[in-house]
């Protein structure tokens, strides 16, 4: 590898034109990017305020964003922190950002927080979210137009709806209902029954023993260790996924395929009028199966179900003995079972 | 005349020994701060549920805070240390890891009368992690459990060691005299074999004979020890549960910083006759800092010792059943029980049959202890509680309670490190003379020997010293003092309570009103 010597750098002689064209050519770049520095600054504004509440009650929490992220997460008892970063880019922050915003109401254990539009901030470029630590205790009613809503590790119940933006629970003991128009919902860990809907988002939901309702209109659902459970895409091509169903399963999607993996613990009802529907079963899975397909073909990849001819439309079988009631019926899709 | 001045001197004499004598007894452990009623299972006694444990705070400096995948880890944690267990390895009477609802549990996080894991030892002390650890809030240490949640006749919250946890679910334990309703939950060890030879290990109270939901285990008919006996031959060492509230901190702080602090004290103890020493891992020569000896290495090592030990859940890091009677094991149930899920069938997945493969419960409760908060002091503190922490200082107790270190300057997690810990403990083992030994020797930790108790948090503890002994800060105190004896030296606190024995009755209570500060 060849270094040069410094000593000769400095020795070589510039042309004066050169020099002079090169001191303009610095200044338009310092200029340049001073101008794209400014653009591009981010303003923010904080807003920090703790609040004492006690352990004798549940703290309630009533929310409503009309844009804006939103964390409520388990801290600790006995407090309600709420904290505001709002970040502009270009400026246009003030002092005044959270008061014209925000309000929060408190009486005794529970709060109503309100964040309204404001005219004298626009919106542009404008972010704003909100972290708020509550004790383990908590319920929760919130309704955000535009952002994201995240939750954890609190004792519940949680009512949420969102017009526009991700919503994402986790650790929640009680009941959750969760509305989304235009966005996912991600489910980890509920204590009791959950309704999730979303318009055009998927629904992905872990481990909720006491089972789920599902429902969108379009996007995908993928579900782990959940039951009992109904999961239904009602149009479109979204697909349904689903490991480890605990309990009956009820599922139906309009074009996407339909895959189920788990010990057949109970009955499942599967239906898709155009999609596909795939079959995982332990190799010694006892099971009652009854498979029809309108236009479709089956595909058996397990020794133990007879693999019928290609123009059978419906196959019923007392899999090593029989058990729970797996029904799968598809229209034009084919169905696979393993 | 003289035969009426005398009964005025004798008024003036017994009115001013009356007022010696109220002045030499007017200090007063002020109590549980808050109200045994407004903590732990004073709560549960109420119909509200226990709170569960503070999620560590913000770092004082940078303002780090515990990343996503730790939070979700600690909520994790939580949920698998509520858990109780059922004996066989498919039991449970609700789903592995999920909270029990709809069948009246208070808390479906830390569920009292339905099994939500498997796994249970045939020998036990408790079915649950958080049943002895519950004071002021789960996660703390030992206090008071309402033994019937849910019954439309409300009870006194009262130690679960004395009906809860020995009859649960039918089991047919003999409740041992030293377990008593308000008194504290202990676990005992032998201090020696019957040949003579030094025991010291855990002999567990409870078995799991006469349990109900087990169907694989109909012949079990294991017995308890003989613990009456052993008691009346003093054999017995008592031990209570430490608080689990800001162990990963404590864990963060480096073998230089401890040895550090008291290499800065060495001149202030010397005259005092403190000495102190690190109790040391046998393997590395790191020191050892969890436990009343300062026994344990690690929160991890903690908690596999405790799921073994306390449960009688076998692990990874404990393989091996306390009890391998198989007419108490089942036949399905595998050992090591609690253990990473890798198996390619799911069916066998402890429930889960499923692909998360999640970690087992002892590890996610290692991870949930790492990331508690330290127990948080009265934010409030009296003008007397203000000056006790001066003269707490003042008179040697700080030398050995040291009131607070650093962590390391690099921690894996950001939140963890190069912060103050206010744990008021220097992590060494000290003599403490007769009158606190236990004949248990662990590691370097002798048979007269404890770890300096952290006291952060010991404002709203029940009871005090290693055996639970009183629930008066006071005699906890003074216990702490022992004159040489013909098996032990003296205590290495008597410098320190002949100074606290000599201040005022005033300074003692500010003393007594700042432990309860914190």
């Amino acid at each position: 590898m060849a270094t040069i010597p410094i000593s000769k750098c400095s020795e070589t002689a510039l042309n004066p034109r050169f020099t002079r064209l090169l001191g303009w050519a610095t200044i338009l770049a310092i200029a340049w990017l001073t101008y794209v520095e400014l653009a591009s600054a981010q303003f923010a504004e904080q807003f920090h305020q703790t609040l004492a509440v006690t352990v004798t009650e549940p703290v309630t929490l009533d929310i409503e964003i009309a844009r804006g992220d939103v964390e409520i997460l388990y801290s600790r008892d006995q407090q309600v922190s709420v904290a505001g970063l709002a970040q502009a880019s270009g400026g246009g922050l003030d002092n005044n950002f959270f008061k014209a915003f925000l309000t929060i109401e408190q009486s005794g254990n529970h709060f109503k927080i309100r964040h309204v539009s404001n005219s004298a901030y626009p919106e542009q470029g404008l972010s704003v979210v909100y972290r708020i630590d509550v004790p383990y205790r908590t319920e929760v009613t919130s309704n955000v137009n535009n952002g994201r809503q995240t939750l954890s590790g609190i004792m519940g119940p949680v009512k949420l709806v969102t017009h526009k933006g991700d919503i994402k629970a986790s650790y929640i003991s009680k009941g959750l209902q969760a509305e989304v128009d235009s966005g996912n919902l991600d489910l980890d860990v509920i204590g009791e029954h959950v309704e999730a809907k979303t318009v055009t988002g998927n629904i992905s939901c872990r481990r909720l023993a006491q089972g789920i309702s599902a429902e969108t209109e379009d996007g995908d659902i993928t579900l782990m260790v959940v039951g009992p459970s109904t999961a239904t895409v009602k149009s479109g091509t979204g697909r349904i996924d689903a490991g480890g169903v605990r309990g009956p399963f009820i599922a139906s999607t309009y074009a996407g395929d339909l895959h189920v993996k788990a010990v057949p613990h109970d009955d499942w009802q599967l239906n898709s009028t155009s999609g596909n529907i795939r079959l995982e079963l332990p190799p010694a899975a006892k099971f009652e199966l009854d498979a029809s397909t309108a236009s479709g073909e089956f595909q058996v990849n397990r020794d133990d179900v007879a693999t019928p001819h290609s123009d059978v439309r419906h196959l019923h079988q007392q899999v090593n003995g029989g058990g729970k009631h797996i029904q799968a019926h598809t229209e034009n899709g084919r169905i696979v079972i393993g | 005349m003289k035969i009426l001045q005398r009964p005025v001197q004798n008024v003036v004499v017994v009115v001013t020994l009356l007022l010696l004598s109220i002045g030499a007894f007017a200090q007063k452990d002020p109590g549980v701060r808050g109200g045994l009623q407004n903590t732990g299972g004073g709560l549960q006694q109420r119909g509200i549920p226990i709170p569960h444990p503070p999620l560590i705070s913000p770092h004082p400096t940078t303002g780090a805070t515990v990343n996503d995948n730790e939070r979700a880890s600690f909520q994790e944690g939580i949920l698998r240390a509520g858990q109780l267990e059922s004996t066989c390895d498919d039991c449970a009477e609700f789903t592995d890891g999920s909270p029990v609802n709809g069948v009246g549990e208070l808390d479906p996080m830390f569920p009292q009368f339905h099994t939500n894991s498997n796994g249970l030892g045939a020998r036990h002390n408790a079915d649950q992690c958080l049943v002895c650890h519950a004071q002021p809030v789960l996660g703390g240490s030992g206090g008071f459990i309402v033994p019937n949640p849910g019954d439309p006749k409300p009870q006194q919250a009262e130690n679960p060691q004395f009906r809860l946890v020995p009859h649960r679910f039918g089991k047919q334990n003999v409740v041992p005299s030293f377990e008593k309703q308000f008194g504290p939950a202990r676990e005992v060890r032998f201090k020696f074999n019957a040949d003579g030879t030094r025991d010291g290990g855990v002999h567990q109270l409870w078995t799991i004979r006469g349990i109900s939901g087990d169907p694989t285990i109909p012949n079990c008919a294991l017995t308890q020890p003989d613990f009456e006996a052993q008691n009346k031959a003093g054999n017995l060492a008592f031990r209570i549960p430490l608080q689990m509230l800001g162990l990963g901190l404590i864990e963060s702080i480096q073998d230089r910083e401890i040895l550090g602090q008291h290499d800065a004290t060495a001149a202030l103890r010397a005259p005092l006759g403190i000495s102190g020493h690190p109790n040391r891992s046998g393997n590395d020569g790191t020191i050892t800092r969890f436990g009343w000896k300062a026994q344990n290495k690690s929160i991890t090592i903690f908690a596999g010792e405790a799921y073994n030990v306390e449960v009688g859940i076998t692990n990874e890091v404990f393989p091996t059943p306390t009890e391998e009677d198989p007419a108490c094991q089942g036949p399905d149930k595998p050992a090591p029980n609690d253990v990473t899920r890798t198996d390619s069938n799911d069916a066998r997945n402890q429930w889960f049959d499923n692909p998360l493969h999640l970690l087992p419960d002892w590890m996610q409760f290692q991870v949930m202890m790492r990331f508690t908060d330290g127990p948080a002091p009265d934010p409030s503190p009296s003008e007397s509680a203000k000056k006790g922490k001066a003269i707490f200082s003042n008179i040697g107790c700080a030398l050995c309670h040291t009131s607070q270190m650093q962590t390391a300057p690099v921690m894996n997690s950001p939140v963890l490190q190069d912060r103050p810990v206010n744990l008021y403990s220097d992590l060494l083992v000290h003599h403490m003379g007769s009158k606190l030994a236990d004949e248990v020797i662990q590691g370097k930790a002798g048979p007269d020997e404890f770890r300096t108790t952290p006291l952060w948090g010991v404002g709203q503890r029940i009871f005090f010293l290693h055996d639970g002994r009183t629930t008066d800060l006071l005699r906890a105190i003074k216990d702490h003092s022992s004159p040489v004896s013909p098996n032990y030296p003296a205590s290495e606190a008597n410098g320190v309570i002949h100074k606290f024995n000599q201040i005022s009755p005033a300074d003692k209570q500010a003393i007594l009103d700042f432990l309860r500060s914190l």
